[in-house]
């Protein structure tokens, strides 16, 4: 099982980083804040690798947590660059 | 190997497999809105499958906590792409040379001016 | 009262679905911090009731999670085919769903579709525009227009009054017609 969760890992951190490289890339805000909603799912999903290797239960209102908070920001943020289009 | 390792192993990397295709995705399409369908889709369902591979190595007190942020990913992500989709067809920052067919051109300029225009009668 | 109390109900098995224990101190707790949620962040009351038909709503999960599992392969397909010459359109689709809660949940269902989110509802003028990835012609606009057409055959039929689904039927047959 070991390996399987090495390479899940290493996979997810794969994705990770080609979401930095949009991330930093840009152009728009917009990319921006989807390159780091995808962020955060992928922090979520590592989270829940991270709870199946030990099999406890503990660490499971960080990843509940985490995944509310991203929505809530990605949500806040794109509004914020809606509402400042429009009084463009 | 048990059997609820075989079902882990395949729901976690086929979750894993899906998030890379999506990240790959967000680099790869060429505007927003293309770009916010790879965010979306392939990461929902990858989250969705790792949740689940995750909760079935747990009791099942910790498996209805990861369950219910699987309904807050599924009700959440659409509401993500619909406000910066809008905002990016707003601020211009689709393609326009990309897109094969504008049907909202059209009527988005239109819908400034006002005046009701109720010509379907099944609304 | 009693209109918010399947409100207070949901809220509280939220609480105790993320405490993960089911004992009389997460219940209480749970109907505590539903109650403060529903009166300080209180709903404008839903004017038309929802028909909850299960089996219906059962058939539009099994579909929508067949369409996010169609949708993942399918955009994985078009980041590997064409990358940075990805195509896509916007396409003007007839709404059909007339009530607050059956658009709600139309919007949300079209976003787990292959490759297609919302773009905006003009429910005046009884339209919708959906923004679709992979579009190459005139053939595909159709094919997603009757995709659309069938989706919300399949919310209305969950969640929609009796008339709606009469109208839907009506619109569905009108829409197949155009298109042969």
């Amino acid at each position: 099982m070991t390996v399987v969760f090495t390479v899940t890992l290493a996979i997810l951190a794969a994705a990770g980083l080609l979401t930095m490289l949009r991330l930093l890339r840009g152009p728009t805000t917009l990319d921006r804040i989807t390159a780091l909603d995808v962020l955060v799912v992928l922090i979520v999903c590592g989270g829940a690798v991270y709870v199946a290797i030990n099999q406890d239960g503990s660490n499971i209102p960080l990843v509940a947590a985490v995944a509310l908070i991203g929505f809530v920001g990605s949500a806040t943020a794109a509004r914020l660059v809606e509402r400042g289009e429009r009084h463009r | 190997m048990t059997v609820t390792d075989v079902v882990t192993a395949v729901l976690l990397l086929g979750g894993a497999l899906s998030c890379l295709l999506g990240a790959l995705g967000l680099v790869r399409f060429p505007d927003v809105p293309a770009r916010l369908q790879a965010a979306t889709k392939p990461q929902t369902l990858g989250l969705l499958l790792i949740l689940v591979g995750t909760a079935i190595r747990l009791e099942f007190e910790s498996a209805a906590t990861l369950l219910l942020v699987v309904a807050f990913q599924i009700i959440t992500a659409p509401v993500i792409s619909q406000i910066v989709g809008r905002s990016a067809y707003r601020a211009g920052t689709m393609r326009r040379d990309d897109l094969v067919v504008d049907e909202l051109a059209d009527p988005m300029a239109r819908s400034d001016l006002p005046g009701p225009a109720r010509d379907d009668p099944s609304s | 009262m009693i209109r918010r109390l399947p409100q207070l109900f949901w809220l509280t098995v939220v609480w105790v679905l993320l405490w993960g224990t089911l004992t009389p101190a997460t219940i209480v707790g749970g109907v505590i911090v539903a109650l403060l949620v529903t009166w300080l962040f209180p709903l404008p009351p839903m004017r038309d009731p929802i028909p909850l038909r299960p089996l219906r709503i059962a058939a539009l999960a099994g579909f929508l999670a067949v369409d996010l599992l169609r949708s993942a392969g399918d955009i994985a397909w078009e980041t590997m085919r064409y990358g940075s010459r990805a195509r896509a359109g916007i396409v003007a689709v007839p709404l059909l769903a007339g009530s607050a809660h059956a658009v709600a949940l139309l919007a949300g269902s079209v976003a787990l579709t292959p490759g297609s989110y919302v773009l905006q509802i003009d429910r005046g003028r009884g339209t919708f525009w959906v923004y679709t990835l992979g579009i190459r012609g005139e053939d595909d606009v159709e094919r997603v227009r009757r995709a659309m057409l069938v989706m919300q055959r399949k919310v209305i039929a969950a969640v929609g009054t009796a008339g709606e689904l009469a109208d839907c039927d009506r619109g569905l047959a009108a829409g197949t017609e155009k298109t042969p």
